[in-house]
């Protein structure tokens, strides 16, 4: 096992294809990440996190339907599995229990020289 | 979906190939998806380019095919003994691994830095997100003959808006951009004359895809007296404070306004066919000189004006209805003929106007496609001679290698396995080479940049077209260069190469003969390419021009200067360091671009005038000045008052244009032009007005009304200095707060030979190159043939011969070599050169000289080269080389 740990990039895969639901196939992914991210994300570096995620076992995926703008090829669409969901409520919940840590004078300190 | 738009195949089949099947059908399907999308909301250009990137950016460990299990492991165990063997072999050999590394690197090097620049020069303007639907409009005017007389890149004002309007439709946007003339622009005590001035319709942003930093691209030039400003500009005027809402003073052709920055744009990218640094509502011109006055002017050819077609309509609509509109709009000629007879409107593409368009006048000075092709023969010629180079010194190397090859052979080595190491082998010395290259480059492109005047660099150059361009070059050198020494080794039978046969390298033909001759024949071309072009260039500048070019100072005239013209030539004509004074509407060496139509008095009738006649608007002592040879008649005279709008004073080739039998004919006849009715008074000899890239033109002297730009100073010997310390005082007070600007028609006319100039500076340092490397290979293989045949020197030595005896032996062989590449070089090159010389009105003729010394220079750096290593073997003791064995 390669252990649960959720990087960055993979936890917004993942809140995106969550986000995506039905519709969470390649492009849309792709785009969704681009949109909110504002940053250009490859194809095939989307495909990395992707089969990292279905090797540690936070998505599952299914040929989905095939489209002629696609040269007749199926799509593949993805869903988050329950282990998922739990990684992903686990390092909510992480980076919540450090930010109540987090004094307010840390936030709001001004530097002035 | 419109068809043919569709990802390029050559990708596809790539990412086929090295993608998993797993996934090919998923991701292929989404890349196609994309691609599809990127093309509604980019473009094709755009989605294609992002295509390609998305396929490279594939090239990871989670999507390429797994190496299958069965895959041989001692192949990979063979890889890293081939490799092993190469590395060895390299630095046993070093002088060899480094003749030929080197040689390859500089090769490479001149490669890269060449492409690099032409891929620059063929980027131009293609930013722009609509390029491939923006044109530029030029106008052409015809002679009766149907011949060009002339073809500028500016047309009327009234064309962009009659064709927005009459090709409603066709056109989605027709602009126009009119130049300052270099205004005047100040702020607080801050100010500056602004090149890069520009006029320009509040729709120029809809056509052209300048980022905005700060403004609206929609509203920023739609009020009068509004300017939108560069970053660079900005930071000028105004360092870091927000230039929005500030405004900025104009100060030329005697307006002065306030104008408000509405915007700041983007810096021209470094490849537009021409730079702004301020743009300025179109209304503020529009303004000063009338709505309706503007609509008037056919005949004010200052405005670039562009059109932009909507999508899916294509230029041959609007070619098609210009013949029309502009009888149309322009009505007919004197003679009754339409307008489209003599009246053309020409559509260029955006993207071609760079490498393209030399027309009589543009915004700013085009690039060439002749020589980007230059550069990429010359390229190609340097790199063909280094991989020459590297073919030859590996055969050459590999025959001493042959008895490896047998023992191999013997141990059980396949043929196979013999081809891969000598393959890669070369491929990993050009690897080497292609890193090495790159170091080279680098050092190199600061000062490559300065020379051309551009801003390459390794790290902004697309990542993907250089690493592959690298790497084809690479294996493409590394499998040619290795495949011959592979297949011909190889081959070698075992009892042979072990028994001692011996690889005779006195064969009289070989391939590396031919080889030799062909690098030297390349070289030789390129020293005698110098050569002429020098030649040419020499010819241009010393040739005697007609009229007295030296000494003569060029200054800008205003207003002022020209109503008083005639007390301040007085007073500098008092001054002792200087000769004479005088103004004109254009200065030799300059463009003749104004004319108009006229009549003459020909056989004791009047007729129309069916050709060009440029005009030149000059004062009374203009020819006296320039010392311009008097052929028939008399120069203007101050002293009757008629002469200023009566007196035509023609030169040579306008006579012979008219049919006149001889100029002292031609002398009082009656003369109409351009609204002027009077005599030819004087003809004046044909003198080079224009550089000697034009053929002289027929031109005509009129008394000035008010058009003089430049006062001409011509200056005595020896004093320029004063002279001009003198002028500048004078000026300062003549046109206050402009800055001093002043040039020499000597100078001037030098600087139209600029492109020659660097034509020849670079084909020189290129050609240096190409022998340099010629020279490097030749060198090794001289070296090592007389290595192979140290015990032939000693025999020959021991059985009387002299040291010249052996060196003529040795040097003769290399010399025939280098004289069949001159015999076959000489008509080369004279054909090439010829034609090259053709596009010059007044050529130099080719000179024997120039030939005789690109053969010679090339057979003394041979036999110096061949003669070091030959000196040293003849000179050596026989005892030393026949001890052994």
């Amino acid at each position: 096992m390669k252990g649960t740990y959720l990087g960055e990039f993979q936890e917004i895969v993942l809140l995106a294809i969550l986000i995506l639901g039905e519709d969470a196939y390649g492009v849309r992914i792709q785009e969704e990440i681009q949109d909110q991210m504002k940053r250009e994300v490859s194809r095939g570096a989307l495909h990395t996190a992707l089969m990292r995620l279905i090797d540690k076992g936070f998505l599952t995926s299914e040929m989905g339907e095939a489209l002629p703008e696609r040269g007749g090829r199926r799509k593949r669409i993805y869903s988050v599995t329950s282990i998922g969901r739990q990684a992903l409520k686990e390092a909510r919940a992480l980076r919540e229990q450090l930010w109540s840590q987090v004094p307010d004078w840390a936030m709001n300190m001004n530097y002035t020289i | 979906m419109r068809k043919g738009a569709q990802p390029p195949k050559i990708y596809t089949r790539l990412f086929e190939w090295f993608c998993d099947e797993e996934y090919y059908e998923e991701l292929q399907g989404d890349l196609e998806q994309s691609f599809y999308e990127n093309i509604k909301a980019h473009g094709e250009y755009k989605a294609i380019r992002k295509y390609r990137k998305e396929v490279f950016l594939m090239v990871r460990p989670s999507v390429i095919k797994k190496i299958k299990g069965h895959v041989n492991s001692n192949n990979i165990d063979m890889v890293h003994n081939y490799l092993k063997i190469g590395v060895r072999n390299m630095l046993s050999q070093r002088l060899y691994s480094f003749i030929n590394i080197f040689g390859l690197a500089v090769g490479m090097a001149a490669t890269i830095l060449i492409s690099l620049y032409v891929q620059h020069e063929l980027s131009y303007d293609k930013y722009h997100e609509k390029a491939d639907r923006i044109y530029r409009i030029s106008r052409e005017w015809l002679n009766q003959d149907g011949e060009s007389s002339l073809h500028l890149g500016h047309i009327a004002p009234p064309f962009a808006p009659l064709i927005e309007n009459d090709f409603e439709g066709v056109v989605e946007q027709a602009v126009r951009l009119m130049s300052g003339y270099g205004p005047l622009m100040s702020v607080g005590d801050k100010q500056f004359e602004e090149e890069n001035f520009f006029f320009a319709d509040a729709d120029v942003f809809k056509v052209f895809s300048w980022k905005f930093i700060q403004g609206n691209r929609e509203t920023a030039l739609v009020e009068p007296n509004t300017l939108v400003l560069s970053e660079t500009v900005t930071k000028r005027y105004f360092n870091d404070e927000d230039p929005i809402g500030k405004s900025l003073t104009f100060n030329n052709f005697g307006i002065i306004q306030e104008m408000k920055i509405t915007g700041v744009i983007e810096d021209t990218p470094d490849n537009s066919h021409f730079k702004y640094g301020m743009l300025c509502s179109f209304l503020t011109y529009e303004n000063v000189v009338g709505t309706e006055q503007l609509m008037q002017r056919f005949g004010s050819n200052n405005f670039a004006t562009y059109v932009l077609f909507p999508e899916g309509v294509s230029a041959s609509q609007l070619e098609a209805g210009i013949p029309a509109f502009t009888d149309k709009h322009l009505g007919q000629n004197g003679n009754g003929d339409p307008a489209s007879t003599t009246n053309k409107l020409h559509l260029m593409p955006l993207t071609d106007i760079h490498l393209h368009s030399h027309l009589d006048s543009e915004i700013e000075a085009n690039g060439d496609i002749k020589y980007v092709y230059t550069y990429i023969i010359i390229a190609l010629f340097i790199l063909v001679i280094a991989c020459i180079n590297f073919m030859n010194l590996s055969t050459a190397r590999s025959m001493k290698r042959a008895k490896e090859v047998g023992v191999r052979k013997v141990m059980g080595a396949f043929r196979s396995s013999l081809i891969r190491q000598f393959i890669t082998e070369s491929v990993l010395m050009a690897l080497i080479s292609a890193l090495l290259a790159i170091g080279f480059v680098a050092l190199v492109l600061p000062w490559f940049n300065n020379f051309a005047g551009k801003e390459l660099s390794l790290v902004t150059v697309d990542p993907l077209f250089f690493g592959g361009l690298l790497l084809i070059v690479v294996l493409s050198v590394g499998l040619l260069a290795g495949s011959y020494p592979a297949f011909f080794l190889s081959s070698f039978t075992p009892v042979k190469v072990l028994k001692g046969a011996k690889h005779s390298s006195h064969k009289k033909v070989n391939l590396r003969s031919v080889l030799v001759v062909f690098q030297f024949f390349i070289s030789i071309c390129l020293i005698i390419g110098v050569g002429v072009i020098g030649d040419q260039i020499e010819y241009m500048k010393t040739k005697e021009l007609g009229f007295a070019k030296d000494n003569m100072i060029v200054l800008p005239s205003n207003g002022q200067i020209h109503a008083n013209f005639k007390l301040i030539r007085e007073r500098l004509i008092e001054q002792p360091s200087i000769e004479d004074v005088t103004f004109s509407s254009r200065v030799p060496s300059g463009r003749l671009l104004d004319s108009q139509g006229g009549e003459a008095e020909v056989d004791g009738e009047m007729k129309r005038i069916d050709f060009r006649i440029a005009d030149i608007h000059v004062d009374h002592s203009y020819l006296e000045t320039l010392e311009i040879k008097f052929l028939a008649g008399r120069n203007f005279d101050y002293e009757l008052a008629s002469d200023s709008s009566e007196a035509f004073i023609l030169n040579k080739a306008a006579i012979d244009g008219l049919g006149y039998a001889s100029t002292e004919e031609a002398v009082g006849k009656k003369f109409n032009y351009g609204g002027r009715q009077g005599y030819i008074t004087g003809v004046v000899d044909d003198f080079h007005f224009e550089s000697l890239h034009q053929s002289i033109a027929p031109i005509v002297f009129v008394i000035t009304q008010g058009r003089a730009r430049n006062v001409i100073v011509k200056v005595k010997e020896g004093l320029e200095d004063e002279a001009t310390a003198y002028l500048k005082g004078e000026w300062e007070e003549l046109r206050p707060g402009s800055t001093w600007d002043h040039y020499t028609i000597g100078e001037s006319f030098n600087d139209q030979y600029e492109a020659e100039e660097k034509l020849s500076e670079l084909v020189s340092y290129f050609s240096a190159l190409t022998i340099f490397v010629a020279i490097l290979g030749l060198f090794g293989l001289s070296s090592f043939s007389i290595e192979q045949n140290l015990k032939e020197i000693g025999i020959r030595k021991v059985l009387g011969a002299s040291v010249s005896n052996v060196m003529y032996m040795f040097t003769r062989r290399f010399a025939l070599l280098v004289l069949t590449g001159i015999i076959v070089a000489v008509p080369v090159s004279y054909y090439g050169m010829e034609i090259w010389l053709e596009q010059f009105p007044y050529a130099t003729g080719l000179q024997l000289l120039t030939f005789i010394i690109g053969g010679v220079a090339a057979l003394l750096f041979a036999i110096g080269t061949v003669s070091y290593e030959v000196i040293k073997a003849a000179l050596s003791n026989p005892v030393n080389t026949l001890r052994s064995e």
